[in-house]
């Protein structure tokens, strides 16, 4: 009896329990199927949210590493103006922390219809802090990356900027844009009732992916000695604007490229736009003198002169048809090399007549002029050479004394280089390499294939150590010279051309210095062009620039430590009263 | 089915839920503590970023500047005797 009614209670029992299985069943498959969805999409919403991981945009290092551009992470407060409940409680509260003023937020809560909001771009830790302690819905605070310039001026204008969101606007940022961008990376968080994150939801995290570092081949403190001593030239002669280049002349590596004045990097807004231009690759100009060695190389290259050949001056005045040609200083019977020396405008012009048009337009061409350098920059330039057919008969004595040409400062220290390696025309460059974060290579720039040859070994060794050493030594470049090395060099002062035409501006001079050094194994090959200085403080290119060039040289050597090829002590004094350009 | 086999039943069943429950609370903190530690990464690597600038800012030509200044130092050029050693150097923005 009582094993039957065990019996019983047990088969009821099961009976129970299967029937609430099967009921419990029923109810799982109907919230699967009629109401999984809506379900499912109502949890995540509640419980997931998307948090972007910002990626880090790439760093711009100098040769050495050395940070020149980076990014940091600021906050941000933003609103959310549809999901404000209480407007001017938002509004004042933000007045209170942000000191922005309440009405002029509360106008913009009340208009905008949008979903995001930026109130306030980079905010201190404790301004946000109040922010998220005052626990208004709709009102938040979030990082952002922002773009810093740890050497502020250093390199400006090569440097460029970013806009504030991010995206290269000009010089190496914009550039380099492909490179230097990362991708943001994204981490979907599970959050708990109390909206604590809890866990990364399954496969819901993306990395950030950082932009590549680019690698520049300018040395920072070159690069910051250079725009020191520019400043100090425009100080001292009242210029308007000045630029330097610094090369390594066999391998076209730009070491310092500098504007004058420069402009703060991170308050680039302060700044006039017209200095946010790199001019050393825009900005043509005669180059007066220093376009000489050129010509002269040219002529020793055909043999149409001879070192010890004797010209005549002309006691410093010559008519050639109707033109009359000056010299600064009235010279009589010079050789050649010293028509270079004392720079001679009617020895030069009278060379020009001698290899007439067609050499001269081959010379301006083979050293690369009236050509982009084809330099890894945006922006450059060609310089003005005038189509052949456009030469006329002044043309030929203008040439040789830097008229009616215009030069690039890198077209002409590019030029130069070729006097200091042995005749080559090199491919001037400022990127190095593209790197990963984790330091692997993704291209090298380092080694560009020359562009030929400008001049024949011999002739870039008799520019380097005849004619432009002496031109140092003892001609217009004096104020070059340096203790320790032998420099080489050529000063130049051109009038600035009217705009549209008609002559020269009065009182207007670019003073010009191109120099390099040492002269047995040269390491660096120096420009700088001097734009405007006050005549009355001084306007040669061999009293404003020249000076310029041997602090850059100076500093430049011993910093790179570069041997010298001069006895320290063995410099004579200085000519009483050196030649003009 | 007896009484006691289904107590068995339900036990198993009970002592299985236990142990799916357990194993979930398991893995939830588990995946806390990936979140967490993901957190600290992050963090960690923003603060990676703000050493870096200071440290750029510190090795700058400016600061260094400034620095040898007040300690009253100068660049010394290279002399005669630092030839040798130099001309195994790498040339400039050469790689070493």
């Amino acid at each position: 009896m009582l094993s039957r009614r065990s019996n019983l209670a047990s088969q009821v029992l099961i009976g129970i329990i299967l029937v609430a299985f099967v009921a419990l069943t029923g109810r799982l498959i109907y919230i699967q199927s009629y109401e999984g969805t809506r379900l499912l999409s109502r949890a995540a919403r509640q419980q997931h949210s998307v948090v972007p991981l910002r990626h880090r945009r790439g760093l711009i290092v100098d040769s050495n590493g050395r940070i020149i551009a980076g990014t940091l992470l600021r906050k941000s407060v933003f609103a959310d103006p549809t999901v404000i409940p209480e407007k001017h409680e938002a509004a004042t509260a933000v007045e209170r922390i942000l000191g922005v003023a309440s009405a002029e937020i509360l106008s913009d809560l009340v208009a905008d219809d949008r979903r995001f909001f930026l109130i306030r771009r980079g905010v201190s830790e404790e301004q946000a802090r109040l922010i998220g302690d005052a626990g208004i819905y709709g009102l938040g605070v979030f990082d952002e990356p922002y773009r810093t310039y740890p050497m502020s001026t250093v390199a400006s204008a090569l440097i460029g900027f970013v806009s504030p969101d991010g995206v290269g606007v000009s010089g190496i940022e914009h550039q380099c844009e492909s490179w230097l961008r990362g991708q943001d990376g994204v981490k979907t968080i599970v959050r708990d009732a109390g909206r604590k994150a809890f866990w990364l939801a399954q496969g819901g995290y993306r990395p950030p992916r950082d932009g590549y570092h680019v690698v520049l081949t300018i040395d920072a403190e070159i690069q910051a000695n250079a725009e020191r001593a520019l400043a100090e030239c425009l100080e001292q002669f009242s210029a308007e604007s000045a630029v330097a280049v610094v090369m390594h002349p066999s391998s076209g590596a730009i070491l310092a490229m500098a504007n004058a004045p420069v402009f703060d990097l991170n308050h680039y807004r302060d700044a006039a736009p017209t200095l946010y231009r790199n001019r050393v690759i825009t900005d043509p100009y005669e180059p007066g003198s220093t376009f000489k060695p050129f010509v002269a190389a040219a002529a020793l290259t055909d043999g149409a002169v001879r070192l010890g050949e004797i010209f005549d001056c002309e006691q410093g005045a010559w008519q050639d048809g109707a033109r009359v040609l000056h010299d600064h200083h009235p010279y009589g019977l010079l050789r050649f090399d010293e028509v270079i020396i004392k720079s001679s405008n009617v020895g030069m012009a009278k060379l020009g007549k001698r290899l007439g048009n067609r050499r001269l337009y081959d010379c301006v061409r083979s050293f690369g002029f009236g050509s982009p350098t084809g330099i890894d920059l945006e922006g450059e330039g060609a310089g003005i050479v005038q189509p052949f057919v456009r030469w006329g008969p002044f043309t030929t004595t203008s040439i040789p004394i830097g008229q009616e040409i215009a030069v690039t400062p890198i077209q002409l220290a590019r030029a130069f280089c070729a006097f200091a390696n042995g005749g080559l025309l090199v491919q001037p460059h400022v990127i190095r390499a593209v790197m990963t974060s984790d330091g692997r290579v993704v291209s090298d720039f380092s080694n560009p294939p020359d562009e030929g040859r400008a001049v024949s070994q011999e002739v870039a060794d008799v520019m380097r150590k005849d004619l432009l050493c002496r031109a140092v030594e003892q001609g217009t470049g004096q104020k070059s010279r340096l203790d320790g090395y032998y420099v080489f060099g050529k000063s130049g002062t051109a009038q600035i051309a009217r705009r549209g035409g008609g002559g020269f501006e009065k009182d207007a001079y670019v003073s010009s210095f191109i120099a390099g050094a040492p002269v047995r194994d040269p390491q660096l090959v120096v420009l700088v062009s001097v734009t405007r200085p006050k005549k009355s403080l001084g306007y040669y290119g061999g009293t404003v620039a020249a000076p310029v060039v041997r602090q850059i040289l100076s500093h430049g050597l011993a910093y790179l430590q570069v041997p010298p090829d001069r006895p320290r002590g063995s410099m004579t004094a200085a000519l009483a009263d050196p030649p003009l350009d | 089915m007896t009484v006691p086999r289904a107590l068995l039943v339900i036990a198993m069943m009970v002592i299985i839920g236990v142990a799916v429950v357990v194993l979930r609370g398991e893995s939830a903190r588990a995946a806390n503590r990936v979140q967490h530690l993901h957190h600290r990464q992050v963090v960690l690597e923003h603060d990676i970023w703000s050493r870096d600038m200071e440290l750029a800012r510190l090795r700058g030509p400016d600061a260094i500047r400034r620095r040898t200044s007040d300690l009253g130092l100068e660049l010394v050029p290279p002399s005669a005797e630092s030839k040798d050693r130099a001309a195994t150097a790498p040339a400039p923005n050469q790689p070493e």
